[in-house]
């Protein structure tokens, strides 16, 4: 009986998830077969799903016409960079936060948390004024370094270091560990999920990212992707068949990511480290 | 041990003098466009270096989309580029702040003649009574229409001078019923305020008194200009509701054949030729009560007020604004050049003219410019977008035929009129 309870249960979950993700891949289909499109069968009515012959040329214009190589190279050296800067910073002041204490930790932490009330827009442009000053305008410097810091970094991984069991850490204190030891060698791979989730997040966050590279960057060849594609989209039309295919190209390194990260996704799910 | 100190000196005297040489003035010229427009910046401003060693002119390309919010940046920052594109619907915002130089100075010193641009255009960059910028291109509206359709219907080519009578009775026959339901409309429908304010101009209306102190929008003669347009959807139903257009632009309904006509600007003209699957034409837009009066608005490059060689982006100026500058642009077939036929200069604009008239379709590409006579820029001014911006939102209803013309706009006059008022106050302390 409950079996069979369960089976239903089941199975209308199975049809709410198919439904769902079938919604999100729609766009991700419309975006591949509209980058294999001729430009002007676009609009055609009744709208075709898949076209009739394959059209390469979307392809070869958006890897000729512009340097798109080159802006597919920066969108790598920022989304990897702030990943990486970001994953450092955060983890380590995430530490510091949930292990250490010291006068006035509370209040810094609170002061790290309000810089998450101030909305971007807000800070472009003194970002852009100090970017200027130090000379850093057009280059990856300022692409990456203002989101060297992120507090939302910081508070995902200082929840996470504090739900970790004590006990593991106060073992390796008791067997001579030191500080960084233990953060290096018993924290830090426990926190493997929350790293991997803050990692695929700010990856995302890079590789998305469109106002502040437009602000930070003058010259064509240090655009990253958003940007550079930017430039199939004027102000009274709209390439969409050579946009589509720079952005089918502009997906993949997303998708490796997310692949990647996923079995820690799950095994954060798992994890039990500690027994008895 | 001397030997080799005198070379490093002879070297460091060389480089410093070979250094002092190569001193020249960077102009930077910010502007949008596709990568064929980058590609037309790139090769002028070559040819413009190569005739002036002594200045190095650079294209820096920002993409349309938030290119204000660069420049504005730029500017907070003071590393405004010496020279920028703008166009004249946001350009007063900008002079406001005096972010501009006036370019009266330079063309004092030069002697230079702005008589070979049309008068609408430069009028459009005029502000507090100074010319800020040297205009590239115009963008105006014409009505485009699908032969094919009209054939269909029994209509013969509009007259150049017809009326919204005219081109009522024409939207009537192109609309078609099949089972009840509409399948193809007289004309397509936009709802942004560049497709309808010829409606109210051509009616006699306007936005605003001539000094912006008063909005006028609300007045008779505007709000029945407007109102024909919106019955155009509502009463008459000649062009689709937003149900029946779905997710279709007004101007991919036009490019399917799902509608005969189109108001719309020059750069349709690019893509219709290469997808439009019929035969089309344009003619004016059609003559109301005070005639046919369409937007002139375009756009063009200011000198930027912290720019430290305006003299320099002044020659720049004048090259890309000029003949070469122009034919080059025009060429390019995405414009209407904002200069117009020159008799002290004929050789160099009846160039430009012949790259404007390139290959039909469209048969009858003069009326482009005929239109310029009579076009008004639009009325912008300090706080043009935020005014807009409520203008827009009290005619939502109206789009949706939930509300009338008057009723929307009396309701929205009061917070308008108090733009205006304080835009006054403000004009009055800046002088």
């Amino acid at each position: 009986m409950s079996k069979q309870r369960q089976r239903i249960a089941d199975a209308v979950i199975f049809v709410v998830l198919l439904l769902g993700g079938l919604t999100m891949l729609v766009p991700f289909l419309w975006m591949i077969t509209t980058s294999f499109k001729e430009p002007g069968s676009l609009f055609d009515l009744p709208i075709q799903l898949w076209p009739e012959k394959l059209h390469w040329e979307n392809y070869r214009r958006v890897l000729t016409a512009v340097p798109f190589a080159r802006w597919y190279f920066n969108s790598l050296v920022l989304a990897l960079g702030l990943t990486f800067l970001n994953l450092t910073s955060g983890a380590l002041a995430g530490y510091a936060f949930a292990r250490f204490s010291w006068k006035g930790k509370d209040a810094m932490f609170l002061l790290s948390l309000i810089t998450l009330m101030i909305p971007a827009h807000v800070l472009i442009i003194p970002l852009f004024v100090i970017m200027s000053r130090l000379g850093w305008i057009d280059t990856y410097y300022a692409l990456i370094l203002p989101g060297l810091f992120d507090a939302f970094a910081i508070f995902l991984m200082r929840q996470n270091f504090i739900s970790l069991p004590r006990e593991l850490e106060e073992a390796a204190l008791i067997d001579g560990a030191t500080p960084w030891q233990i953060y290096w060698r018993i924290a830090l791979p426990l926190a493997a999920p929350a790293l991997a989730t803050l990692g695929t997040f700010t990856f995302l966050g890079g590789w998305n990212a469109f106002l502040w590279p437009l602000i930070a960057t003058n010259s064509i060849e240090m655009r990253p992707l958003t940007v550079g594609l930017a430039v199939f989209n004027t102000q009274f039309t709209t390439e969409w068949t050579v946009l589509m295919a720079g952005l089918s190209l502009a997906t993949i390194p997303p998708i490796i990511v997310f692949l990647a990260a996923q079995k820690y996704f799950i095994r954060g799910l798992t994890l039990g480290s500690l027994k008895g | 041990m001397k030997r080799w100190m005198l070379a490093v000196g002879m070297l460091a005297l060389v480089l410093g003098a070979g250094l002092g040489m190569a001193r020249t003035t960077k102009v930077v010229v910010a502007g949008w466009g596709g990568e064929s427009e980058i590609a037309m910046y790139q090769e002028l401003l070559k040819k413009f270096n190569a005739a002036h060693p002594q200045i190095k002119a650079e294209f820096m390309h920002i993409p349309a989309k938030d290119y204000w919010t660069k420049i504005t940046a730029m500017f907070a920052a003071g590393k405004a580029p010496d020279l920028f594109f703008t166009n004249n619907i946001n350009f007063p915002a900008l002079a406001a702040k005096g972010v501009a130089r006036p370019l009266e100075p330079f063309i004092k010193k030069d002697d230079y003649d702005t008589g070979i641009f049309y008068q609408g255009i430069l009028d459009a960059f005029r502000f507090e009574g100074k010319l800020y910028a040297l205009p590239r291109d115009i963008s105006n509206m014409v009505l485009y229409y699908n032969r094919d359709l009209l054939r269909e219907a029994g209509l013969p080519d509009p007259d150049p001078d017809w009326t919204w009578d005219d081109f009522l009775r024409y939207a009537k026959a192109l609309t078609k019923e099949e089972g009840g339901k509409r399948t193809q409309w007289g004309v397509s429908f936009y709802t942004y305020f560049l497709f309808w304010e010829p409606w109210v101009w051509s009616n006699g209306g306007r936005w605003y008194s001539p000094d912006h102190s008063k909005f006028l929008l609300n007045s008779p003669a505007s709000v029945e200009g407007l109102q024909f347009y919106v019955d155009l959807r509502w009463k008459h139903h000649v062009a689709p509701t937003p149900a029946e257009a779905a997710d279709r632009s007004a101007y991919s309904l036009f490019l399917g054949g799902k509608t005969g006509m189109i108001v719309d600007g020059r750069w349709r003209v690019p893509s219709l030729k290469k997808k439009a699957k019929f035969d089309w034409d344009i003619v004016p837009f059609p003559r109301g009560k005070a005639g046919s009066i369409v937007d002139i608005d375009g756009s063009g490059w200011a000198i930027s007020r912290q720019s430290r060689n305006p003299d320099a982006a002044w020659e720049v100026l004048k090259f890309l604004a000029g003949p070469e500058g122009s034919l080059t642009f025009t060429r390019g077939g995405l414009i209407i050049p904002a200069i117009g036929f020159d008799p002290m200069n004929p050789d160099a604009t009846s160039a430009i003219l012949k790259a404007f008239f390139q290959p039909p379709p469209p048969r009858h590409q003069q009326y482009f410019l005929t239109v310029n006579k009579t076009a008004i820029p639009t009325e912008t001014f300090e706080r043009w977008s935020e005014a807009l911006n409520l203008i827009s939102k009290a005619l939502g209803p109206v789009w949706e035929g939930k509300e009338d013309v008057q009723t929307a706009l009396d309701k929205v006059a009061p917070a308008v009129q108090k733009i205006l008022d304080e835009v006054q106050a403000e004009r009055a302390k800046r002088k």
